[in-house]
């Protein structure tokens, strides 16, 4: 399942597949390597262990 | 976003570009006229305009066309989380858009931040009142050798 999400119907079968899987308090926060929007700078989350709290905000622009 | 000026300094905002809610060639509700990004360069294009209105006050991550992010997280449309310095959720937003409570979110970073605050200022004061590094001066010894600020003792306090 991928691709652009077309439908009320495809975003609720989207959530039935990856809705169980998000963490919940107290779980370890998943891993990831991400670029900056330029692609010249890349983020990993485990960096900021030990160091500061961070902020996942995902989002879209509509 | 109040969020940044309010905890911009206690924590690290990472904004994750995901893939789009309602692009015009998806579930489309007539807001933004956006298609989804079909490939990363244009997925960092839609990115950067993001970045743009946030005027570098946070940075702007994109995931992958695998979405890989986004599903670990199940973070589609949207979400908010916070992770510990522990590497462990502290909170869990909903999904969006009617979990998407930043205010939930303050109040978990207040609770998270209070804490590195008061150890700052136990440990911080501590190790600077216990006595000045070697060659340099209080301001009380200064005076006492009648040294004045701006000369060598100056830059020494």
């Amino acid at each position: 399942m991928g691709g652009t999400i077309r439908s009320k119907e495809e975003a609720v079968a989207w959530h039935g597949r990856y809705g169980p899987r998000a963490p919940k308090e107290g779980d370890p926060a998943p891993d990831f390597r991400l670029r900056d929007a330029s692609g010249s700078r890349a983020v990993r989350l485990s960096d900021f262990r030990g160091r500061r709290p961070v902020v996942l905000a995902f989002g879209s622009y509509t | 976003m109040d969020l940044i000026a309010a905890h911009g300094n206690a924590v690290e905002l990472l904004f994750i570009y995901i893939r789009e809610a309602h692009p015009t060639d998806g579930w489309y509700m007539g807001t933004h006229r956006i298609r989804d990004p079909l490939s990363l360069e244009e997925r960092r294009s839609v990115a950067r305009k993001f970045e743009e209105s946030l005027r570098g006050r946070a940075g702007v991550y994109v995931d992958g066309m695998d979405d890989a992010a986004m599903k670990a997280y199940a973070a589609w449309p949207d979400r908010l989380y916070l992770v510990g310095t522990d590497g462990r959720i502290r909170y869990a937003g909903k999904r969006g858009p009617s979990g998407f409570k930043p205010d939930e979110l303050r109040e978990a970073i207040k609770k998270e931040t209070v804490g590195r605050e008061t150890i700052e200022r136990l440990d911080v004061p501590r190790a600077t009142r216990a006595s000045p590094p070697p060659g340099r001066v209080t301001r009380r010894q200064g005076k006492a050798r009648g040294e004045t600020r701006g000369g060598r003792s100056g830059r020494a306090l």
